[in-house]
């Protein structure tokens, strides 16, 4: 079909108002933080042919159908945040994508204590309302910005490192929802099988509320999302406590899981940096101190209760981590960090990706995140730390304007936060390490480039978790009997695949 | 600014879309948790994000002017909420400074109409009724003629003899000396000429305005238009002191007790000039709470205040978007419970009034400051 | 003891001693289109490892009895013929213990027990997320696996990261055996506290118990928490039910490290008694060391013995909202035991009424059994594992569901031969 031909329908059916085909749309929504960030050197822009802007299921529904009949790729981007190359499209100059920020509704149900968001609405517009209205309970929020979309973020991970004991992740609080199959039905799950389900995501037989989950839209499009709700704290505390070295710290939060105190916690490596810690004040982050500080790891964790609860698991974690051999940090240090509460205490915090590109703010530096390495033993974690700054400073050597310049051009934080332990459900991965490469110049991409590959080698060779995207080709080819089955329910649904191709679905 | 320099600025944003958001932990209706009058009301590329973007591809040769983007610039009410709320932390995108630029760089062809004659908002109108503050006691100041303060009249004042006796009013109860460029009035720069893209007229005129002003030995200007505030401010190389009337305002009431006004609660529209702009937040409160008001905050209110949608020059190019965008405004300013809004600017006052439901009121805080002192509307002044 | 759930028997049971063995029978049955049912231990409440046709062939999996017992990371892999007796001894010495299902007993199958997802007392603490990763076999005979079990097993530690891409691990779970054979899978071990204190609130009603039970979680403190009406409560300390016995009494459970814990948490509990106008017990009048029966019961539950005195028993297994189960509080037989729990912080309920039948009485109970499922069914009540005998109404309910549900069963098992008939599909 013509690319003119496929316009002028796609504006019968929502509006001309709401399809944005010229070509800063196109641009605009064919790149997202990631591309930002690498300025198109590391992570291509994909552009569209059009961005539709659905004003409600129904809208999505005729899209989908008509993408359907004619064989058109169909993309979703939330808010384009996503830093695991998520929301721009699988290919180049192709397909449309939906862009859902009319749909924005959100509503809090106080008996079957849901939340239920349509999918343009942002992590702070839900946290906002809820707050509003003040009934005692509140959704989970996961680990990403503010202003990223609730339903996107919550179904791509949602990890909130400050509560993953107690809530898990997003996916785990998803109790129902709306999408639009391939086919262009609606399917409803769980808690929005019908007005009055109990908010109860598994069942009747296998729960199919999770088919969307990290798959980018390449099942269907949700246009609605219901998420359980959890009793705001009465109170939260945070405690800090520093390490000498990343295997004692490692070793005295594993201490803290098995006690079953805390909410959620993570561990910060040398030279770290965390992306737990924003700063509702400054809606920033708020742990600079700990950038570049070469010799100290950090195991941060937050308690939520009642206040006895709070001081009561406090104090124990305190007790356990001095054995540990951990030092609490003092209270004016802590108090730096206090961007962390609003996760702690339950609600969305209000960040931005400005963590990266700090370098000096000043110029077209950048900072991007290179790798996410997962693992399920701790010798492999402490190799992957030890060998990847090796490497970064390899290549720093082989570069000598940049050895030579006065100022620091690159700068390689890395954060260790045992993620994974900390999710319900995932009770023992050693942890992850994150890997982010600020740079102050465009020109120093190519370096970034070379790091980034060096430490997609070692993640290999070490036998970290593949990310589960598909454009990340270890998933596929390492976990061929999990994505088997993923293949043949996608076949089932979608036989045409032009839902979303090359994203989670490999092309 | 060189294509280089565009491009450095413009690599700042990426994407992270803060500035659609609100910094607020409550906010009762999701409507009011948003921000950008062109990007809340279009989405895409329409946000800040998207107009970023816009510079990036035209610095580096990606995008060419056209039409499309035209459309998408001149939507942008230039409210500088994006750039102030980037500011306050890392990374600081500096967009107001961007989207200058691109007005400027922009062709002229493709500017609106009323933009491409933004320079006729210099013309001084024939007949123009600044003698009306003779009246009261405020001093022309012809060549030779010093004056500590001076008052600076915007092109929206220059036939408003009602406003202007307003002033005079005030500013005779302040007991002040006052004077005011009658005969031969200062440029009546506004931000109609940055929107336009005007540079050179706009740097011309300021020179003059420096000149002139230190000609006459001025220390203080006082200004009526934030729009004419924010300019000045920004442009001048003087070491005169802009402040906004409403900070006058503000002061006299302070050191001159007036009436109480009996009315029911109203909310306050913070105008995007003197606000973020000039960061004029305090004043206005200080006047309204010595008025004797109760005020009901917006949600978005002080720094997070939502654009009227005049702005950007939406209201003399596309009135009917700067209608649409005061809708939501309204919208808002209604969900408080008042029935009265003051602002403290002029083009706010007029695209609200265009927006607001029958039994609301929009007014003026120079009218009440007025009316608290005692002003009937029929002094004349002397 | 006929089935109170089919009337169908398998003709045949293979005894699998190995995966591949698993492997081979499903490949054979595929050859030969003959219904196979996968059975561990026979546990389920509702009889779904009985199948529904004529003429299948049993799969009894109890004789695989591996296990990984990894004590550091507080998991263990198991095979399906593990048992939560198998494990106790083990669990102990670790200061671990398992989730544990209500009625389910200790000679249920580990990896069964949470596949279906029988309600664990747990729940409401550590929500439904015991499932870590798994592997078997499809209906198609091809081998699944999920995670990191999905990577080659050069070690028996490789099993903890999920990479849950689509969830796909949940179609697993509560399928009842419609989509393939689990052979093994990585579960979860929680702490084993070394202090517990049980204490009750009593109510006179179902929907005080529902407030009840809603205002205690509200801390997130108590391990276990639910509530029972007198008839179950009874059978719960092995008793006779009596006349100081609550309608209905909410149990709490505290765990903790030591008495301080203990404390702190009652008095949390006591707060929150006072404001709802009553106040919290230790003990029930005329009954001995209740606490004693009910933590025994939770660590290791009896099973449907539990209630089986002089009658048989059929539990319904059911998801309510505390609107819903006041709806159908009439249609529930005054005889019933009815065990409820809290989940999703209170906005759902576990709730699981029962019907006690003589063997004679079988025709009539399935009848009253479906026609009250039947209005809990028109009420919105979820069924999240519907037995045999409400299969159908239930597939009727949720048309939109179902049918992807069929779409994925006929991709995954085109000739129908695993557990056919189960679920409606």
């Amino acid at each position: 079909m013509k690319v003119q031909d496929i316009i002028k329908s796609l504006k019968r059916i929502v509006g001309a108002d709401w399809v944005h085909a010229d070509e800063l749309s196109r641009f605009h929504n064919g790149a997202d933080v990631l591309t930002h960030f690498g300025q198109g050197a590391l992570y291509p822009e994909n552009h569209p042919v059009a961005t539709v802007l659905p004003g409600s299921t129904k809208d999505v529904q005729a899209v989908v159908k008509f993408a359907n009949k004619n064989n058109i790729p169909l993309f979703c981007i939330g808010g384009g945040t996503v830093l695991l190359v998520g929301s721009i499209p699988g290919k180049p100059n192709v397909g449309i994508v939906f862009d859902f920020h009319r749909m924005q509704k959100v509503t809090l149900d106080e008996d079957r204590l849901v939340v239920r968001a349509q999918p343009g609405a942002s992590g702070l517009q839900v946290s906002q309302l809820v707050r509003e209205q003040n009934t005692g309970f509140r959704p989970y929020f996961g680990g990403s910005p503010g202003t990223s979309m609730f339903v996107a973020y919550q179904v791509f991970t949602g990890q909130n490192k400050m509560a993953g004991y107690l809530d898990g992740m997003g996916i785990n609080c998803a109790s129902g929802m709306e999408m639009v199959l391939p086919s262009g039905e609606i399917i409803r799950t769980g808690s929005m099988m019908n007005p009055n389900a109990p908010a109860w995501p598994h069942g009747p037989g296998p729960a199919l509320t999770y088919l969307p989950f990290f798959s980018n839209a390449g099942y269907g499009v949700v246009t609605e999302m219901e998420f359980r709700c959890f009793s705001t704290p009465q109170e939260n505390a945070s405690l800090w406590v520093t390490f000498k070295t990343l295997r004692e710290a490692c070793e005295a939060m594993n201490g803290i899981i098995k006690s079953e105190y805390a909410c959620g916690a993570t561990v910060m490596g040398p030279g770290c940096w965390t992306h737990a810690l924003y700063s509702q004040q400054h809606w920033q982050e708020g742990a600079h101190f700990v950038k570049g500080t070469q010799d100290i790891n950090v195991v941060g964790m937050s308690f939520r209760g009642t206040k006895r609860k709070v001081d009561y698991e406090r104090n124990a974690c305190i007790k356990m981590l001095e054995k540990y051999g951990g030092t609490v940090m003092p209270a004016w240090m802590v108090a730096i960090l206090d961007g962390h509460e609003a996760n702690a205490a339950g609600w969305q915090q209000c960040n931005s990706p400005k963590i990266c590109g700090t370098l000096n703010g000043k110029s077209d530096s950048g900072g991007i995140f290179v790798s996410g390495g997962v693992f399920d033993q701790m010798k492999q974690l402490e190799d992957y730390m030890r060998i990847g700054m090796e490497e970064y400073q390899d290549v720093c050597r082989k570069n000598p304007e940049f050895l030579n310049h006065p100022h620091r051009l690159i700068r390689l934080y890395a954060s260790c936060g045992q993620t994974y332990v900390s999710m319900g459900g995932h009770a023992n991965a050693a942890g992850e390490v994150i890997f982010v490469l600020d740079f102050a110049n465009r020109k120093f991409l190519p370096m970034v480039g070379e790091i980034k590959g060096r430490f997609d080698n070692l993640m290999k060779q070490l036998g970290s978790a593949p990310l589960g995207t598909g454009r990340d080709g270890r998933t596929w080819n390492e976990c061929k009997d999990h994505f088997e089955v993923a293949k043949i329910i996608k076949k089932a649904i979608d036989p045409k695949g032009f839902m979303a191709p090359g994203v989670a679905f490999p092309l | 600014m060189t294509r280089e320099e565009l491009l450095d600025k413009a690599l700042h944003c990426n994407r992270c879309g803060t500035c659609r958001g609100v910094t607020q932990d409550t906010i009762p209706d999701v409507a009011f948790a948003t921000q950008c009058p062109c990007g809340s009301t279009f989405f895409g590329c329409y946000e800040p994000s998207g107009l970023m973007y816009m510079a990036r591809g035209l610095a580096m040769g990606n995008l060419k002017w056209n039409e499309d983007l035209a459309k998408v610039l001149y939507a942008c009410t230039m409210c500088g909420y994006c750039d102030d709320f980037c500011q306050r932390g890392y990374r600081h995108t500096p967009a107001i400074t961007i989207l200058e630029e691109l007005r400027k760089e922009i062709p002229q062809k493709l500017k609106p109409k009323a933009l491409q004659k933004a320079t006729d908002s210099l013309n001084i109108p024939r007949g123009n009724k600044l003698s009306v503050l003779a009246g009261y006691g405020i001093i022309d100041i012809a060549p030779g003629k010093k004056a500590d303060t001076i008052f600076f009249p915007d092109n929206t004042l220059m036939l408003n003899a009602a406003k202007l006796r307003e002033i005079g009013y005030i500013f005779q109860k302040s007991g002040k000396k006052i004077g005011c460029f009658m005969t031969d009035p200062l440029p009546p720069v506004n931000a109609s000429l940055v929107f336009g893209g005007c540079d050179d007229a706009l740097a011309a005129c300021m020179a003059e305005i420096d000149d002139r002003l230190e000609d006459a030995a001025v220390k203080k200007v006082i200004v009526y238009n934030p729009e004419s505030l924010s300019v000045l401010k920004r442009n001048s190389k003087s070491d005169v002191e802009f402040i906004s009337i409403t900070s006058f305002y503000a002061g006299l009431l302070k050191s001159k007790k007036a009436k109480k006004l009996k009315m029911p609660a109203v909310t306050y529209q913070d105008p995007c000039h003197l606000g973020r702009y000039a960061k004029d937040y305090a004043a206005p409160r200080e006047v309204i709470a010595a008025l004797g008001l109760t005020l009901k905050e917006m949600w978005r209110s002080g720094n997070n205040s939502l654009c009227c949608g005049a702005g950007g020059g939406v209201l003399a190019s596309n009135p009917a978007l700067a209608k649409t965008y005061a809708e939501k405004r309204m919208y808002e300013a209604s969900a408080t419970g008042a029935k009265v809004m003051i602002t403290a600017c002029p083009f706010c006052l007029a695209n609200l009034s265009g927006a607001k439901p029958r039994d609301f009121k929009i007014v003026d805080i120079t009218t009440l400051v007025a009316q608290a002192y005692g002003f009937s509307g029929k002094e004349g002044g002397k | 003891m006929k089935s109170f759930f089919t009337d169908f028997e398998p003709v045949k049971t293979l005894k699998p001693k190995s995966a591949a063995e698993v492997q081979e029978i499903i490949k054979k049955a595929n050859r030969d289109k003959t219904p196979l049912v996968p059975v561990s231990s026979g546990c389920n409440l509702q009889d779904t490892h009985l199948p529904t046709v004529k003429g299948a062939v049993a799969v009894d999996l109890s004789g695989m009895k591996g296990m990984y017992f990894d004590a550091a990371n507080r998991n263990v892999t198991v095979e399906p013929g593990v048992t939560f007796a198998d494990i106790e001894k083990q669990c102990a010495k670790a200061k671990l213990r398992t989730l544990t299902g209500i009625d389910v007993p200790k000679s249920a199958s580990i990896l069964t027990t949470y596949l279906e997802m029988m309600p664990l007392y747990q729940w409401p603490k550590y929500h439904p997320w015991e499932m870590l990763t798994m592997e078997g076999y499809r209906a198609d005979g091809e081998r699944f696996a999920t995670g990191q079990m999905a990577m080659v097993q050069d070690r028996p530690d490789k099993y903890s990261w999920g990479i849950s891409f689509a969830m796909v691990a949940r179609l697993y779970c509560m399928a009842q055996g419609t989509l393939g054979i689990v052979t093994k899978a990585a579960v979860t071990l929680k702490l084993a506290n070394a202090e517990a204190e049980v204490l009750f609130y009593p109510c006179t009603n179902i929907a005080k118990a529902t407030v009840a039970l809603k205002a205690f979680l509200f801390t997130e403190e108590p391990h276990e928490i639910f509530a029972v009406n007198k008839t179950y409560f009874a059978e719960l300390i092995g008793e006779k039910p009596s006349k100081d016995m609550p309608a209905w009494t909410v149990v709490i459970v505290n765990r903790g490290a030591d008495k301080a814990e203990i404390i702190y948490k009652r008095q949390d509990a006591a707060e929150i008694a006072r404001r709802l106008g009553g106040s919290l017990m230790t003990g029930i009048k005329g009954v001995k060391n209740p606490t004693k029966s009910i933590l025994s019961e939770i660590a290791s539950p009896t099973g449907a013995a539990l209630h089986k005195n002089t009658k048989s028993w059929a539990p319904i297994v059911s998801i309510a909202t505390a609107e819903q189960i006041a709806a159908i509080a009439g249609a529930i037989p005054k005889a019933s035991g009815s065990i409820l729990m809290p989940l999703q912080a209170g906005g759902c309920f576990y709730y699981q009424p029962d019907l006690r039948y003589a063997e004679g009485d079988l025709v009539s109970t399935r009848k009253e059994y479906v026609a009250i499922c039947e209005k809990m069914l028109k009420a919105g009540v979820l069924f999240p594992r519907p037995s045999a005998l409400i299969a159908k109404q239930v597939a009727k309910q949720y048309p939109d569901n179902f049918n992807v549900l069929k779409s994925i069963k006929k991709a995954v098992d085109p000739k129908n031969i695993m557990n056919p008939g189960k679920l409606g599909l």
